[in-house]
């Protein structure tokens, strides 16, 4: 391979450099980059300092490797008290609000169930104060609506509960014998409380999915009245306003024109096709990751991962440059922080971001 | 600095360090005496630096890996001594050549946590150092007054401390493959980047 000639053409054969010359140059680099932060760094300085680096390879990327952990170490700078006398003890960053609940546990040496404790307080406080004004009477029944960026988690008469995802509606019409949730807007996680004599109905435009107990997510993928159901627990029907029938065809298909799902079934509702995608079970929740606030995508091109945060965000992602639209990307992150992600894009592939009014606009470098 | 030099180095601090976990585990398995595993790292970055001098890799992952094969298949050439699984293992060993753009993304929250980790992992007196001077951002004298040292002593700690700090955050903490569990998994490879083993 041609690298491969390349990489021969500069090696340094045959001069093998022992492992306390790597000490040495190491113990060396550390001193340079120790006095090159000083007070006192001088031109003088710097010319020696760059002779040094110049002398050999080694000397440079051993450098680099200090520098390149130190520069790092900048992102430490948000856990600053802006206090010169109080220097948190090791292990302390439990209380830190930059790290979850759940990852304060990770620390050894810390008390994690009592600061889990203020974090789910925090959290129920957070709750509330948006679920004022979400909660709406109207002659149909009442609506849950949640802002973009919201999630709120709703307990039904019924005991079922409901979980609402960012930038979602749902009305509740329930009767003696249908528990109704029209999804008017975005999506929705249920878990159903058991009631064989009234069955839980949740409905888009153009679909109905019926459950007796189980847990599942509807979500709406667009106007026109396609949409996601993800089943966990149970199974669900999905029927259809023009029928229902399965893609590919199989005995998911019920003599009346409707569609059974499984649990560990995400389907998509297209018109009346439904199209069967068998999920392991951890695909399934993975694909739910967004009531932890969490999304994850495994190997989605840029522009879809865009379209993704752009739900969750008023801060919206846009593709300034076709080349940058078929990158692809996995990873896990956090819904809401689209800035984060935005640096991480530029830190690790050929993007620069440019800011337009409120949007990130992608582009390649 | 000139600057396609401070160009060339950006791009070995983004495109090659980025992999140090991944290439110690690689030059680990390979080669048996794990003393020499730290040189054999430090030749390799050398010999990656000197030909990204003259012309970029296209693939510098592949690259990365490439130059760490024939820096070890010379050595086994030169050396007197080869342990039998060293020669062997060098020809089996598949390493994935593919590497374009598939970079390991990290989670902020856990870029931090681990960032977190390495500080609490240094020595007390060399933590409060970079403490004060790389997150309370206190000149060099600055902290000499609050800890009540020498500002000769400052430059010691800092020169130790910013050495451990890249030893614990490249060498180890660098891709988080051993890592389980649900909420703190943050690290995913992209399919055919995932190392075998």
């Amino acid at each position: 391979m041609r690298w491969e000639t390349i990489a021969k053409r500069f090696g340094t054969r045959g001069k093998i450099v022992s492992a306390a010359d790597h000490e040495r140059i190491d113990g060396a680099a550390a001193d340079w980059f120790a006095r090159r932060q000083s007070d006192e760094w001088a031109p003088q300085l710097q010319e020696r300092l760059e002779h040094w680096l110049d002398e050999s390879p080694l000397h440079r990327v051993a450098y680099l490797r200090i520098e390149h952990a130190w520069e790092r170490a900048e992102r430490l700078k948000v856990l600053a008290t802006g206090s010169r006398r109080e220097i948190p003890p090791p292990g302390s960053w439990a209380r830190s609000p930059f790290f979850g609940s759940r990852l304060a546990g990770a620390f050894r040496g810390v008390e994690p169930r009592r600061h889990r404790r203020r974090a789910v307080l925090a959290a129920g406080v957070a709750a509330a104060a948006c679920l004022a004004g979400v909660w709406m009477l109207s002659l149909q029944g009442p609506v849950y609506r949640t802002p973009v960026g919201g999630l709120e988690r709703v307990s039904l008469e019924d005991g079922s509960t409901l979980t609402l995802n960012t930038d979602s509606a749902v009305r509740l019409e329930f009767s003696a014998h249908e528990r109704g949730v029209k999804l008017e807007r975005g999506e929705a996680f249920f878990e159903v409380a058991k009631d064989p004599g009234r069955p839980f109905v949740v409905e888009t435009d153009g679909h109905r999915v019926v459950a007796v107990g189980t847990q599942f997510a509807v979500r709406r993928e667009d106007d026109d009245g396609d949409i996601r159901v993800v089943v966990t627990e149970g199974t669900v029907r999905v029927e259809g306003d023009r029928g229902a029938k399965p893609v590919p065809p199989t005995a998911a298909a019920t003599p009346d024109g409707s569609v059974l799902l499984p649990a560990g079934t995400i389907a998509h509702a297209d018109g009346a096709d439904v199209l069967l995608e068998k999920a392991e079970a951890l695909a399934a929740q993975e694909a739910l990751s967004w009531r932890r606030g969490v999304l994850v995508f495994h190997d989605l091109t840029l522009a879809q991962a865009a379209a993704e945060f752009n739900r969750y965000n008023r801060r919206q992602i846009v593709i300034g440059d076709p080349a940058v639209a078929e990158l692809t990307i996995a990873g896990r992150f956090r819904a809401n922080n689209v800035e984060a992600f935005a640096r991480l894009l530029e830190k690790g592939y050929p993007i620069r971001i440019r800011s337009n009014g409120d949007d990130l606009v992608l582009e390649s470098r | 600095m000139s600057e396609p030099q401070e160009a060339l180095d950006c791009w070995f601090k983004r495109e090659i360090l980025a992999h140090e976990a991944m290439l110690l585990r690689y030059l680990s398995r390979v080669w048996h005496h794990k003393d020499d595993v730290a040189d054999l790292r430090q030749e390799t970055y050398a010999r990656v630096y000197q030909a990204a001098s003259v012309a970029r890799p296209s693939a510098p992952r592949a690259f990365l890996f490439a130059t760490a094969h024939n820096l070890m298949a010379d050595r086994i050439r030169h050396e007197r001594v080869v342990s039998i699984e060293a020669v062997g293992d060098i020809e089996a060993l598949n390493v994935p050549m593919d590497g374009l753009s598939t970079e390991d993304l990290i989670g902020t929250r856990e870029e931090l946590r681990r960032l977190a980790e390495a500080l609490d992992r240094l020595p007390t007196r060399c933590r409060e150092v970079v403490w004060l001077r790389r997150v309370e951002g206190l000149s060099q004298r600055e902290a000499a007054e609050a800890l009540g040292i020498s500002v000769k002593a400052i430059e010691q700690h800092m020169s130790k401390g910013a050495r451990l700090l890249a030893s614990y955050l490249l060498n180890e903490g660098g891709m988080g493959l051993d890592e389980v569990g649900d909420d703190r998994k943050e690290v995913r490879h992209s399919g055919k980047d995932r190392e075998r083993g």
